[in-house]
């Protein structure tokens, strides 16, 4: 198969992908106790008539299959509604945090790759040293360590104790300086499990490749050793690097979850975990229903950057 | 999650040890003043008809300004009204200030009043004005005539809990969901969601007493959004926010050992409370109810749970409200029916045990949300009850939303659980009584979760309402909180208080207002007589 056919295919074929998300995104919210009716008016003396007049404002009193068809006529149109909490609209709401995430998620990423690579590589390389026993432990304890719990361990550190940087976001645009400057603290601790992890894996993948027999007649051919491993270990090395970046994208939008609510940082985390609190079903739909997009879309992108990687593998 | 609690709260100590002494966020001077402050969730309207949450309540609190203002103490002060004057039972003749503006510049006339209590209708706050408006006749620009439907004795306070709002809104020329527009000492600024919320101050404020500057001294509030409490007490210990609202209790013990912090408190118009599902045996038998009462630990409750903070109750009417409770009622209360007295509570359960014919331990639950210092309280009835040989009690712990729906389901009196419930009422004492003790009142049409009804506290309740004599009022009131005492539909745990720390190098002047929604509302009272100032010291 070509690979332009193969592009073809396997972008259809998360059409029924995202159908089944949209599906499962809908129903889930739908299986949460509570409707945007108890949150409203909770503690309030209400009459059944506001009630039954509160409940047909939100089309609870459709059929679920009408509601989901309503809701996805709508969602084709990108048109998300207005929120149960408030009366702005929900696609304004999702639009604006999405950059603050993605620069979040962006940095963790960068952070995440920059150091587990090398390091991945690094105790590959020098295998049974201190090095490699050393970046070892530290995965192991990156992996390990709950982002919330880092998190405030780091806003103790160099917020309060140091003093070194503000403890909430400054009140300036998102590429500002001191913007990105703050940033750094949550990026490393949204970015730390997945860095771990791009470590562990660098290196198995590194230390697969040192035994291939290209290697050897690459050294033998009298390549200095720093361009066997840069040019053609690293890059053969990468293939399995890359598809477990495409996983990481859906992790680092898990983790912002937390990491949001720790450092303050208004991103799509924040929103969603309110709007679930808040029984904000057309919130919570959009934003989940984002997120599993771009899950998808990752993964898509993956398979597609594996298969110009690697052209032998056929399909 | 025991083990977390305690870490976090190794962790506050370090933070306490070491505290920082500088300070950020704020300058002197007048011009550029500037106080930070934060909220623990975003604001989610600035319409007062849509909004439920406290949050969205006491961000827009200094936007709006009501007919009246309700003090420190609870007396009654005028705002917008220069005087309320009662002409009948039904008839109120309010005349309102002259000269005084809303933030877009329009005028405030007796139009705007009108139209504003009549928005509420059809919305989820519709019962802040629909339980007692009838009607309103203008009779000139600064006079309207208000009618009501009955007798309403809770009026006057209740027009404080009304903002006043531009009649424009109410036609639909003027969105509020755009912003706040009221008449209130601070105007609204912007509002970066989950970010900031910010306020400027309204240099044409309508006062012109003695009792505080004609405007407020402090030029720009900022409320910074920090869900995470732990990220909030950081935050004001590294000097990035001055104030914060309602540390969590467990932390309250360090901040009062840090220097650069001041902690202020006070009694707070509400309750901790456990409630009986009273249709299901044994919760069914008063005996068995009393003898649970008596179980309640409240005293080892304030001190293990809540650092010693609070007062234990007796009776729902907070002592807040002075005219209508006193101490010497709760502790007659407590000596009747529900000091904590284990000796006596056995006797209790043996007799309702012995009548209903349950085998035991009878094994229940206790159903709580996850806040923390209400969970702690839960755990220590549980190990109480458990202690005696009728129970076997188990705590279940719901996220809550979960929890609201179990709770004030109607069937929530069938169920087989205990309820650990929280109230929070105002300066009225109807709002202690009524929604959880009044026949009607049952859930869901509002809060009476253990569908307590008794013919005698409806009647006295519903003529407490109509009655205008305070004294007559206190009477009837003090049946009212007896029977339901001896009936014992909940067991009163502990009355609340509200706390707020500071630092003190910055802020001056700043005072604990105890009811929900009026957290920041010592930053300009001039009414009052109070406001506070920020500098460097």
């Amino acid at each position: 198969m070509s690979l332009r056919r193969y592009v073809v295919r396997r972008t259809l074929l998360t059409l029924p992908i995202l159908v089944g998300v949209s599906v499962l995104t809908f129903g889930l919210v739908k299986l949460l106790p509570g409707t945007p009716v108890d949150y409203v008016l909770q503690f309030q003396e209400a009459t059944p008539e506001l009630r039954a007049s509160l409940r047909a404002q939100y089309h609870l009193d459709e059929p679920l299959w009408r509601q989901y068809l309503l809701w996805l006529n709508d969602v084709l149109h990108l048109d998300f509604g207005e929120r149960v909490v408030s009366d702005r609209s929900v696609s304004a709401a999702v639009a604006e945090r999405i950059p603050e995430t993605l620069a979040l998620g962006g940095i963790a990423f960068l952070i995440a790759v920059l150091v587990g690579v090398p390091a991945g590589a690094v105790a590959a390389v020098r295998r049974g040293t201190l090095l490699d026993e050393g970046s070892r432990v530290l995965a192991l304890a990156g992996i390990a360590t709950p982002n919330f719990w880092l998190g405030l361990l780091l806003i103790l550190l160099f917020g309060v104790h140091l003093d070194l940087v503000p403890v909430i976001p400054p009140v300036a645009p998102l590429l500002a300086p001191e913007s990105l400057a703050f940033l750094v603290l949550p990026a490393v601790t949204l970015g730390t499990a997945s860095a771990a992890l791009f470590t562990r894996l660098t290196r198995s993948a590194v230390t697969e490749q040192l035994r291939q027999d290209y290697v050897r007649t690459a050294r033998a051919k009298g390549l200095d050793e720093r361009t066997v491993i840069v040019k053609h270990v690293l890059r053969n090395s990468l293939i399995s690097v890359v598809t477990v970046a495409a996983v990481q994208v859906a992790f680092l939008l898990d983790g912002a979850v937390v990491v949001e609510r720790v450092f303050s940082w208004p991103g799509l985390g924040r929103l969603l975990v309110r709007a679930i609190l808040q029984r904000d079903f057309p919130v919570v739909q959009a934003v989940v229903l984002l997120v599993a997009t771009a899950v998808v879309v990752a993964n898509l992108l993956a398979d597609l950057l594996y298969a110009w990687l690697d052209p032998r593998i056929t399909y | 999650m025991p083990p977390v609690t305690t870490s976090r709260r190794r962790l506050l100590r370090w933070v306490g040890a070491a505290s920082v002494a500088g300070l950020a966020g704020c300058t002197g001077g007048d011009d550029d003043s500037e106080l930070v402050a934060t909220l623990g969730a975003d604001v989610s309207t600035y319409d007062p008809t849509l909004a439920n949450d406290t949050t969205s309540r006491k961000a827009f609190d200094l936007v709006y300004d009501a007919l009246v203002a309700i003090d420190f103490e609870g007396t009654v002060r005028p705002a917008l009204a220069t005087s309320l004057d009662q002409r009948d039972d039904l008839t109120w003749r309010i005349s309102l200030r002259e000269g005084v503006s809303f933030h877009d510049g329009t005028d405030l006339t007796a139009a705007d009043v009108k139209a504003t209590f009549e928005r509420y209708e059809g919305t989820p706050r519709e019962s802040d004005v629909f339980l007692w408006y009838d009607g309103a006749t203008i009779r000139d620009d600064h006079t309207l005539d208000l009618s009501l439907a009955e007798p309403y004795a809770p009026l006057e306070r209740s027009l404080g809990g009304v903002p006043i709002v531009p009649e424009a809104a109410a036609t639909g020329e003027l969105d509020l969901s755009d912003g706040p527009v009221g008449t209130g000492p601070y105007a609204f600024d912007t509002h970066e969601p989950d970010r900031l919320f910010r306020l400027t101050r309204n240099d044409d404020y309508w006062y012109d007493g003695d009792a505080a500057p004609a405007t407020p001294p402090i030029e720009t509030l900022t409320f910074r959004i920090i869900v995470e409490q732990s990220s909030q007490l950081a935050a004001l210990q590294s000097g990035d926010i001055d104030l914060a609202n309602n540390p969590p209790t467990d932390a309250v013990t360090d901040l009062r050992e840090d220097d650069a912090i001041t902690v202020s408190d006070r009694l707070a118009g509400g309750f901790e409370m456990l409630v009986y599902p009273l249709a299901t045996p044994p919760f069914s038998n008063r005996d068995v109810r009393e003898g649970i009462s008596r179980l309640l630990p409240r005293e080892e409750i304030i001190s293990s749970v809540y650092g010693g903070v609070g007062r234990p109750a007796y009776a729902p009417i907070s002592p807040l409200l002075e005219e209508y409770t006193s101490e010497s009622f709760l502790q007659e209360m407590a000596d009747e029916y529900m000091r904590y007295d284990p000796e006596r509570a056995r006797e209790l359960l043996a007799s309702g045990f012995a009548d209903l014919d349950i085998s035991v331990p009878y094994e229940t639950t206790i159903v709580t949300n996850e806040t923390g210092d209400r969970v702690r309280w839960a755990q220590l009835v549980r190990d109480e009850l458990n202690r005696t040989d009728f129970f076997d009690v188990s705590l279940e712990q719901f996220e809550w939303n979960t929890y609201i729906e179990r709770v004030l389901a109607g069937d929530s009196h069938r169920s087989d659980a205990m309820m650990a419930l929280g109230w929070s009422g105002g300066w009225d004492p109807d709002s202690y009584l009524r929604p959880l003790f009044y026949g009607g009142q049952a859930t869901p049409s509002c809060c009476n979760a253990a569908h307590y009804a008794n013919e005698e506290v409806d009647r006295l309740l519903d003529e407490a309402l109509t009655t205008y004599d305070t004294a007559e009022r206190r009477a009837l009131y003090e049946q009212a909180q007896r029977q339901v005492v001896a009936d014992a539909p909940v067991g009163f745990v502990r009355f609340g208080t509200r706390i707020e720390a500071f630092r003190s190098d910055v802020v001056d002047g700043f005072r604990t207002y105890p009811l929900d929604s009026g957290e920041f509302t010592a930053i300009y009272a001039p009414w009052a007589g109070t406001y506070t100032t920020v500098g460097g010291g």
